[in-house]
């Protein structure tokens, strides 16, 4: 955590700044004091000069020596009213954050109420009770900014006090003293860091204002708000008697600015240097440029076909990982093609650049053609064009891919009027039609709803519907299902699959669930870590042949599945995209890797059987058993 | 130890927004065996659970544990019933606090009292009992798979030394590939350590290969309660052979949605039989049976081995899935 700390630039550069102040706040007095004090009248209000940096005040006190040594006042005080806001702020707004909710609702109200008298209000009244002078200044200010404190603890507290690791807490008998410290505050120590050195700051500017007022420190005692103060009254004369403190405090605010941010990323373990998931078994990869499996033939007069796409992204300086690598597929007009994969296997991001929708700053490389139009050699406008008359995406969260905020009928006209160019009443028409193929009962009521107003399986037809508008002949549906009931699922297959007899439109559907993929498609691909690794006709799932489909199909209990054996466990976990291991992705994890595995990828290569595998060992004369023995069980996902 | 809800109510909200989220639910875990209960996003099976271990506060009804009344808030939320009943959340991600070591997590679940050196040595038994290297004691949760944050979760439930677990959804957060080896590994703790699960979750196939007896919720309440291979077998209400249709197979052909609609609003429940407007044996499809949407099936369900909540459920047995 420390280490942390120190190897950031905000916490190297905060905590030079901060010993820099503490070692002017600690020395500063004895060793310029006596220059500070020096009153020279015939010398006062003087611009900088060689002998007064930043010139003289009315009295003639030397500015630089004054700010440096009155650094230890306007330190003292600051620290001492933030330390009174933290003490009286924190337990304050996270107490009332964890009231039971009828209670803490009043408190929340009140702290409201508080928080709208200004913090220097409140510094006044304090002064004007108790004698002015340091004391009430700091008693003051601090009771103003415990205020905002408490504030800013009880929304951070709120935000965390359902989540489920604190139920978790609870349910393991930690009581309410340790679940606030142990739990609650390491959770928004980040925030409450930042807030401490903003308040640091908000202190010295708000002592600065009372002592403008008359209320703050009294003389002869100096802080850099009396000398702004003063400063300012002579600043057409002398300018940087005003700018001197001014600049004082900003770079104090500065300073601990950076000291804030150190600290909020030593609190977070997340950000900890050499913290990053579990790198086991990987090595890291540069890999090369992608080569071409076996280049199959081009299905003629195919509505799809994607060459060698590869996704990219930055990662650290001038370099850039792959996390599709070099993906190649065909789609015949009416065909379903299934793609499965777990997440992290590039399944949809390959689905998010065939329809062009990577976002900066992913690069897509590869061919796409799309009814026959090859997109990388077509202007832009083409490529709008073809993609939104020919092809429609559907995503997995219906509720995400709608706006909330406009009826669904604007929703499903906007693509056809831009596209087609039909009249407003035309696009209507089309929409009710639409919406009456995809069976949502009284499609003229649902036209005139919210997206909210609807339920999850209703959204995930209207957003079928939308993207039927343009009567499409590719349709993607990437995990259409994955946030719906099964019951849900079920009528929304059903709809896909009468779309795709009704209209001829082929469907490209991504799933992780390998029985949902086997039922509603002609052929198969199978991904991992970026890789297309087999690929087999639908109702032939059961027989593939690489190792990693062969360990899917027995890591998920299905229904057929006997009760007495134990499920596959498939030790560790798929690379991510920076540590890809060199050969196969998968040989790390494979219980039939061979050697040859860790040093060569294998092709996806037709196989005997009629199907694509990218495996060594399937592949191989000798080892046509060996496949169907994969899938003993081993211990650990992991370690 | 045995876990058994009586006539178990939850209600969440008041006046006309109140949702009875749990209505007069029965379940008997009897000890050392697994009962899955099964439903759909919104039936009330998490709110079951958090009933069970105290997050939520019960309406009405009874939750015993060995016979023994532990039905009030105080009850549930003393160490006694702690030490006992623990649960694992669906979420590791969100279950376990990002600021906190694996082993810190693990030592705060011991019993308070016990000396460093023994919760270390606890710790540590844990962490392998649930498959994981003693290196993990000083790693962060971000620093873990999904797959190992669940041991991790596992581990802690354990650690407070239950006999009973529930068990939330456990691995639909989990990637396909490492939700085999949790369910293993789970099993394996229950035959070792005797463990007592109640098994929630709306995956069928796993609640299928999980569990010794099936309860199906719908809408708050539980429709069909029968021995797991009884009701794959022969379903007997119409929303359980729905289910079982619904879910997708390999080497299966696809069938057609056997339930029209969506779930109804829970705070407007259809009256008569909750499932009637979707039913695909009831009174959309035989106008006759008007019964279903005038009495409530509830009443008929008798406290037998196999339990049913239907009018016509004999007559929808059909054989579905082969076991």
């Amino acid at each position: 955590m420390i280490k942390s700390f120190f190897r950031n630039a905000n916490g190297i550069a905060g905590s030079i700044g901060v010993l820099l102040i503490a070692a002017v706040s600690i020395f500063a007095p004895s060793i310029w004091g006596k220059k500070a004090h020096t009153i020279n009248v015939v010398n006062g209000d003087k611009g900088p000069s060689g002998a007064h940096w930043l010139g003289t005040d009315r009295l003639g006190h030397d500015i630089f020596y004054q700010l440096l040594v009155s650094t230890r006042l306007t330190m003292e005080m600051a620290l001492g009213a933030t330390g009174i806001a933290i003490l009286v702020g924190i337990p304050l707004g996270a107490g009332a954050a964890l009231l039971p909710e009828r209670v803490r609702m009043i408190a929340l109200r009140a702290l409201d109420t508080l928080i709208a008298f200004p913090g220097l209000l409140i510094a006044i009244v304090f002064a004007a009770v108790l004698d002015p002078g340091k004391f009430s200044a700091v008693l003051g200010v601090g009771i103003g900014l415990s205020f905002s404190f408490a504030r800013v603890a009880s929304s951070l507290t709120l935000a965390i006090r359902d989540r489920e690791f604190i139920s978790a807490a609870r349910v393991v008998g930690v009581g309410r003293t340790r679940l606030m410290v142990r739990h609650v505050l390491p959770n928004i120590a980040d925030s409450l860091a930042i807030a401490t050195t903003v308040s640091i700051a908000a202190a010295i500017v708000t002592m600065a204002g009372l002592s403008f007022l008359g209320l703050g420190v009294q003389l002869p005692s100096v802080d850099w708000g009396r000398m702004l103060t003063t400063g300012v009254q002579s600043f057409y004369l002398t300018p940087f008697a005003a700018l001197g403190p001014g600049i004082a405090i900003a770079l104090a605010a500065l300073v601990f600015g950076f000291f804030g941010e150190g600290l909020a990323r030593a609190a977070n373990p997340v950000l900890w240097p050499g913290s990053g998931g579990d790198d086991d078994s990987a090595t890291a990869t540069a890999d090369g440029p992608p080569t071409v499996d076996d280049p199959y033939e081009p299905v003629e007069d195919g509505v799809l076909d994607v060459r060698d796409l590869t996704v990219s992204f930055p990662s650290g300086r001038k370099r850039r990982q792959q996390v599709v690598r070099g993906v190649s597929l065909d789609l015949a007009p009416g065909e379903t093609l299934g793609i499965v994969g777990e997440s992290g296997s590039g399944k949809s991001l390959t689905a998010l650049a065939i329809a062009q929708l990577v976002a900066h700053p992913g690069v897509v490389e590869g061919r796409i053609t799309v009814n026959g139009t090859e997109l990388q050699r077509v202007p832009l406008k083409e490529v709008d064009r073809t993609l939104g008359t020919s092809l429609a995406v559907v995503f997995q969260d219906p509720m995400s891919s709608l706006n909330p905020a406009v009826k669904i009928r604007n929703q499903l006209i906007e693509g056809v009027r831009r596209h087609r160019g039909l009249s407003r009443a035309e696009a209507v028409l089309a929409a009710r039609r639409r919406l009456g193929e995809v069976n949502l009962p009284t499609p003229e009521r649902q036209l005139e709803r919210y997206p909210h107003e609807l339920s999850g399986g209703q959204r995930q037809r209207v957003l079928i519907a939308m993207g039927l508008m343009n009567e499409p002949n590719v349709l993607i549906a990437d995990e259409p299902t994955t946030a719906l009931d099964v019951t849900v699922q079920a009528q929304i297959m059903d709809l896909l699959a009468g779309i795709n007899a009704e209209h001829n439109t082929a469907v490209v559907l991504i799933s992780h669930n390998l029985g949902l993929i086997s039922q509603n498609c002609d052929r198969v691909l199978v991904m991992y870590a970026g890789r297309v690794v087999e690929e087999v006709a639908a109702d032939r799932l059961t027989e593939a042949e690489h190792p990693y489909t062969r360990a899917l199909l027995g890591a998920v209990p299905d229904m057929a599945h006997s009760r007495e054996q134990p499920l596959v466990s498939i030790p560790g976990q798929m690379p991510d995209a920076r540590s890809t291991p060199v050969g196969c992705a998968y040989h790390p994890r494979c219980p039939l890797a061979v050697p040859r595995c860790a040093e060569q990828r294998p092709p996806l290569q037709l196989n005997a059987v009629g199907h694509r595998v990218a495996c060594w060992v399937a592949n191989s004369d000798e080892a046509p058993a060996g496949a169907a023995t994969v899938g003993t069980a081993t211990s650990g996902d992991g370690a | 130890m045995s876990l058994q809800l009586r006539q178990l109510s939850v209600r969440y909200g008041r006046g006309r927004n109140a949702i009875t989220a749990v209505d007069h639910v029965d379940i008997d875990v009897p000890k050392g065996t697994t009962v899955g209960l099964v439903g759909e996003s919104g039936c009330g099976k998490s709110t079951v659970a958090r009933a069970v271990i105290g997050l939520v506060p019960v309406a009405g009804g009874q939750i015993l544990l060995d016979g023994k009344d532990v039905t009030s808030d105080r009850a549930r939320n003393s160490n006694v019933f702690r030490r006992s009943v623990q649960m694992v959340f669906q979420d590791p991600y969100s279950s376990l606090n990002p600021r906190m070591s694996i082993g810190s997590a693990l030592k705060e679940a011991l019993a308070h009292g016990r000396a460093a050196e023994e919760s270390r040595r606890t710790a540590a038994e844990m962490i392998e009992l649930v498959g994981l290297p003693q290196s993990a004691l000083k790693r962060y949760p971000h620093q873990l798979s999904g797959g190992q944050r669940q041991r991790v979760a596992i581990a802690r439930a354990l650690a407070v030394g239950p006999d009973v677990i529930v068990l939330d959804e456990v691995t639909s957060a989990l990637d396909v590939s490492v939700q085999g080896s949790v369910l293993n590994l789970l099993r394996t703790l229950q035959r070792d350590l005797g463990l007592t699960y109640l098994f929630i979750s709306h995956d069928l196939s796993t609640v299928r290969y999980m569990s010794d007896v099936v309860a199906v919720m719908y809408l708050g309440r539980i429709v069909e309660t029968t021995p797991t291979l009884e009701l794959f077998a022969a379903p007997q209400h119409p929303y359980t052979v729905g289910l079982i249709e619904s879910v997708p197979r390999l080497n299966h052909p696809r069938v057609r949605a056997p339930l029209v609609g969506d779930l109804p609003d829970p705070r407007n429940p259809p009256p008569g039989c909750r499932l009637s407007p979707r039913c695909p044996v009831g009174p959309i499809h035989r106008p006759d049976r008007k019964i279903c949407t005038t009495e409530d099936p509830q009443a008929i369900t008798e406290l037998t081995v196999h339990r049913t909540a239907c009018h016509f459920a004999a007559r929808t047995a059909q054989p579905s899935v082969p076991v």
